[in-house]
């Protein structure tokens, strides 16, 4: 370890020995020592050359809002602690401030400045008296953190320590940054071979689940329709099901794989995988959407799968039921709130649930890939969706109160541009129905084939396999705010109410209910009337 | 308003007797096994064989003796032989061509986004069910559907 001689601001060595500092930092720079071991002794460098002052560090987080301690080897711990998640905004302090400007904020007297307002205790209990502080940025000029000097009493900068914060903020630049990079690389590598272990586990996972599937699918079709046999068997399609989307999804993580976008409606699109992902969750759910939204520039499978798996959680975090409430919204994006996205016009969308929320130490976690809190948990759900919504050059953000919820929101990026035609089809996609349909039909060949031409022809489904659960369906939907338009009924359903006697109890409920009657028997006289 | 909607081109019943000889290639017993089965149950005959050099010495041997095979499921991906692709690719040259079915447990393949360019009719993405398995193969022109 090099130890520097002391030097007086005014000396006329010092810019010499600033030199040396430099040299010195960019070299353990380049030799690629931590990230930790270089911020510390950027300080401590600093702190030699400029009598009484205290150095630090702060990282900006991730999603852009706030602020974590790095480095201040002479600073107490405590202090550092107390810093530890500052948000980045106005009258955050001299750091905050600073990161949300992204210009230096020259606090000289921190009990007189309005900036430090809600931190006077804090400045109080650990003599901070004066505390300068300046972003550093990428090559891009997005801030990565802030570098300041404190005193533990008022004072100005002179010049010289002007030069020297010039000087530590642009070392500290470069450090991050190739942290970052270093990072970004390590993580690419670890993803690679993720990858190949997932293709490989998928495909012998797949091949087992072939031989069960194929095997409870075929005892299905020895069974009789409604018996309790043949319950047990569809249960067990239904799980191995499951099992082949968790392979999908390990997949779909590790690879991911570039979003093929197109303009989509973003309103159809949310209901149905709400509808998909929250049948038979003891939950409901509330699509508010503004008006005139424009369309999304999306891949509709991935957006699909990262909004399920935002759901999916909202889900566990309310085991007693609760609703969740879904907002879209249009924004003018100008970089006004650090967010990690180019600024142009984006679709919002918020997510809010009323489960048990998450607290604040696991709120940088919760994107992390494996980082989980449920015991059978995988930790990859939310880290797809981040990465998803990273690849669509959008971002996800999360907040939340411990007790009364969690509000995830993300943003995608929007697009003049008409919804695209969805297919070959003779239907002309681009003026899609959009109608909310509730389809009845005991069989699931016809159940999957229906819904598909549903889907093409621009229209949001729910479905039922009987007359019970269509009732039930349909009553939810309207005390949910989000009525059925039509109901296709087939006529007969073994052991259930049919379409003929469902038809008659929706008109009594909902006299304006439009009611479309579907049968194989041509001749039955309910067609013909 | 009421409007009448068929259903008898909607549903296809996986009990329905197909009529097909299909070839099966798999690497796997235990697929070549459970998928043998869900083919009899559909009423359709079958050999299996573990790699694509098999596969088109029995696919040969079956022209020559008149009991051509309708169609050949093949795996994508075989260890130490012929894959799935190579092995469409050189059925295709034969006379008869049989309906080509790829299938795959890597469900990223690019096979399964754009089957035809790679060669095959149809591809099943694993795992399947019977029904799957039966619509798959009541493309087949002299499937009895």
């Amino acid at each position: 370890m090099v130890s520097m001689p002391r030097q007086t601001p005014n000396d006329g060595a010092a810019t010499g020995t600033l030199l040396h500092t430099q040299n010195r930092i960019l070299q353990i720079i380049a030799r690629g020592w931590p990230l930790q071991e270089i911020l510390d002794q950027l300080c401590l460098h600093i702190e030699q050359l400029s009598e009484g002052a205290l150095c630090s560090i702060l990282l900006m987080n991730d999603h852009g809002r706030s602020l974590r301690s790095a480095a201040g080897p002479s600073l107490s711990p405590e202090y550092l602690e107390a810093l530890d998640g500052l948000r980045v905004g106005r009258c955050a302090g001299s750091c905050g401030s600073a990161a949300f400007l992204g210009r230096p904020v020259i606090v000289t007297d921190v009990a007189e400045d309005p900036q430090w307002e809600d931190f006077r205790d804090v400045a109080a209990q650990f003599d901070i008296g004066a505390c300068w502080s300046a972003p550093f940025f990428s090559q891009a000029d997005k801030v990565l953190g802030t570098f300041a000097i404190s005193h533990a009493h008022a004072c100005e900068p002179t010049p010289f320590q002007i030069e020297l914060m010039g000087a530590a903020t642009n070392l500290a630049g470069i450090a991050a940054e190739r942290h970052a990079f270093d990072m970004a690389a390590l993580q690419t590598e670890k993803m690679e071979s993720l990858g190949v272990l997932a293709g490989g586990l998928a495909h012998d996972f797949n091949n087992l689940l072939t031989s069960i599937l194929g095997g409870i699918t075929l005892a299905s079709s020895y069974s009789e329709n409604g018996s309790s046999q043949s319950q047990a068997l569809e249960s067990a399609e239904a799980a191995s099901l499951r099992a082949r989307d968790i392979t999908q999804q390990l997949l779909t993580f590790a690879r991911g794989g570039a979003p093929v976008t197109r303009a989509e409606s973003v309103q159809a699109l949310l209901r149905e995988t709400a509808e998909f992902t929250l049948h038979g969750a003891r939950v409901t759910y509330q699509l508010r959407v503004a008006d005139g939204l424009p369309q999304a520039q999306i891949d509709r499978g991935q957006f699909s799968q990262a909004v399920q798996n935002i759901l999916l959680n909202a889900v566990q975090a309310m085991p007693e039921g609760g609703t969740i409430g879904i907002e879209v919204t249009a924004v003018d994006y100008r970089g006004e709130q650090a967010l990690p996205i180019e600024s142009g016009i984006y679709l919002r969308v918020e997510i809010s649930d009323t489960g048990v929320g998450i607290p604040a130490h696991h709120l940088d976690s919760i994107f992390d890939p494996y980082f989980t809190t449920k015991e059978e948990g995988r930790g990859l759900g939310l880290a797809t969706s981040y990465s998803i919504l990273k690849r669509h050059r959008g971002c996800i953000d999360v907040a939340s109160t411990p007790g009364q919820g969690t509000w995830i929101t993300f943003y995608v990026p929007a697009t003049d541009e008409a919804p695209a035609p969805s297919g070959q089809d003779a239907y002309d996609a681009s003026r899609p129905l959009g109608l909310h349909v509730l389809l009845m039909d005991d069989e699931e060949m016809v159940l999957k084939v229906t819904t598909q031409v549903l889907t093409r022809i621009g229209c949001t489904w729910s479905t039922t396999t009987g007359g019970t659960a269509t009732l039930r369906a349909y009553d939810e939907a309207v005390d949910s705010d989000s009525p059925f338009d039509a109901v296709i009924l087939d006529l007969t359903i073994p052991g259930d109410m049919g379409g003929e006697a469902a038809a008659e109890q929706l008109r009594q409920r909902h006299p304006d209910a439009f009611l479309i009657v579907s049968s194989g028997y041509r001749d039955s006289p309910v067609m013909a009337e | 308003m009421v409007i009448a909607m068929s259903r008898q081109t909607l549903s296809d019943h996986p009990s329905r007797r197909l009529g097909l000889h299909v070839l099966l290639m798999d690497d796997e017993e235990g697929m070549l096994k459970v998928t043998s089965l869900l083919l009899r149950r559909i009423g359709c005959t079958w050999r299996t064989t573990t790699g694509g050099t098999a596969t088109l010495r029995v696919y040969d041997e079956a022209v020559v003796s008149g009991t051509p095979f309708d169609a050949v499921i093949l795996d994508l991906v075989v260890p130490d032989d012929m894959g799935g692709e190579e092995t469409a690719r050189q059925l295709r040259q034969r006379q008869p061509v049989p309906l080509l079915i790829g299938s795959t447990g890597y469900l990223d393949s690019p096979v399964l986004d754009n089957y035809a360019a790679h060669g095959f009719d149809a591809v099943l993405p694993k795992p399947y069910r019977l029904a799957d398995l039966h619509r798959t193969l009541s493309a087949h022109p002299a499937a009895r559907v």
